[in-house]
């Protein structure tokens, strides 16, 4: 379908004036370049006619001492140049013409059958068709570019990546594409590209360029990997399972994975490690239904380290307690007791 | 004869280049693009699809696009 043709005028100048601001500002960056290159240049002319004098005066110590600044100022002077080469090559990027805009907008309805333009928000969007990867569904997503924010330093902050049918990764829903997380795309091996369309003008190229991230998976650098994209997270670590994989704590009901679950060794009953409680005296893992306490000084023991109701600490000073008291029997001893004073 | 040419393959690399006449599209890709598979590319002439043996005009606009780019995560 046509749009009509004077909101296609509209956002071509649009797109037109922001490209034209930033060759501007590019154009005062790089007349600040020049004059540090001048500076750098000055600097080690300067030094190397200083070292020739000394020379010639036999000022060798001095001499040796300005040639090393000189050195010095050789490596700042080639770092400004290559700065220069690199800014060059930008600066000499053949801009978009209102008329290659409006060209653009139009390959971009054949490209992706149609585009939609908010001039209140100033962005222009497209949608993709569904995408699947390595047998993942994601939907379709819009691309949606903020027309103020072209020709940015960094391209990624000048567009959004919507999620229209959202299947995030398990656990993070701001992860709905293994390359994008909260809207925003990584555009990888793209990001040159697509911020040389967005500084040029060439729209629909950065719209082709940001879609064949979309369908494209790179496994080795991925917020999510896929083969981790369907699952629930283990409530302890975070750590994704599959589907039926986990297992149920019998106390809280949290899912866990297989690292995280223990039982108790008495029932052997399922629980996480908050739910357990760990037995002082063997350091086994108890229930609180299997745990009780010493009846001398209450900690909390499994019902296999008591004896006689008491914890083995308690149960030693015990038994320590009455041996010394036999022992005092045997002796023969007479207890001791203090006089009676008079009152 | 003279084109631009833009490639949206590495850098982004879009300017005008010399190209002998009777070029066609895929001697251009062959030489511009070596070791590279033209159907991983999105390549359009004047921003329209051409067969592979269309023949290059004085100021045609080439644009060759990757359709499968390796995204990242940020650092």
């Amino acid at each position: 379908m046509k749009k009509q043709q004077r909101t296609v005028f509209r956002i071509a100048n649009l797109i037109y004036a922001q490209v034209r601001a930033q060759e501007a500002t590019r154009i005062g960056n790089a007349t600040a370049e020049q004059r540090r290159l001048n500076s750098a240049l000055d600097r080690y002319a300067a030094l190397c006619r200083q070292a020739a004098k000394a020379h010639a005066r036999k000022w060798l110590a001095a001499a040796k001492r300005l040639l090393e600044q000189a050195n010095t100022a050789l490596e700042d002077l080639h770092y400004e140049i290559e700065a220069r080469r690199r800014q060059r090559h930008d600066e000499s990027l053949p801009l978009a013409s209102p008329g290659d805009v409006v060209r653009d907008l139009e390959q971009m309805e054949a490209e992706f059958h149609q585009w939609q333009c908010d001039e209140g928000t100033a962005t222009l969007s497209v949608r993709t068709d569904d995408i699947e990867l390595s047998g993942v569904y994601l939907g379709a997503f819009t691309i949606q570019l903020n027309l103020r924010q072209l020709g940015q330093s960094d391209p990624q902050s000048a567009f959004s990546i919507i999620a229209e049918d959202p299947n995030p990764a398990g656990g993070r829903d701001g992860v709905t594409h293994p390359h994008v997380k909260d809207e925003r795309l990584c555009a990888g091996e793209a990001l040159v590209p697509i911020g040389s369309a967005l500084q040029t003008g060439r729209i629909c190229d950065f719209f082709l360029l940001v879609r064949s991230v979309l369908q494209t998976y790179n496994a080795h650098s991925a917020y999510v990997p896929l083969d981790n994209w369907n699952g629930s997270p283990c409530q302890d670590c975070g750590h994704l399972m599959d589907d039926g994989e986990g297992f149920c704590c019998e106390y809280c009901e949290n899912n866990l994975c297989d690292s995280c679950i223990s039982y108790c060794r008495n029932c052997n009953n399922a629980g996480c490690l908050s739910c357990l409680e760990t037995c002082p005296a063997c350091e086994d893992r108890f229930c609180p239904n299997c745990m009780t306490t010493c009846s001398e000084c209450k900690q909390s023991c499994c019902g296999g380290c008591l004896t006689d109701g008491l914890c083995p600490t308690c149960h030693e000073e015990k038994e320590n307690n009455h041996e010394s008291d036999e022992h005092g029997n045997e002796s023969g001893a007479v207890p001791v007791t203090a006089p009676q004073h008079a009152a | 004869m003279r084109i631009l040419f833009i490639n949206n393959d590495g850098s982004g690399f879009a300017d005008h280049m010399e190209v002998e006449p009777n070029t066609t599209v895929d001697k251009l890709f062959t030489q511009q693009m070596a070791g590279r598979k033209a159907e991983d590319y999105l390549i359009r002439v004047n921003r329209q699809p051409v067969p592979r043996d269309y023949v290059l005009q004085e100021n045609d606009r080439v644009s060759m696009t990757p359709t499968k780019i390796e995204g990242a995560v940020a650092a």
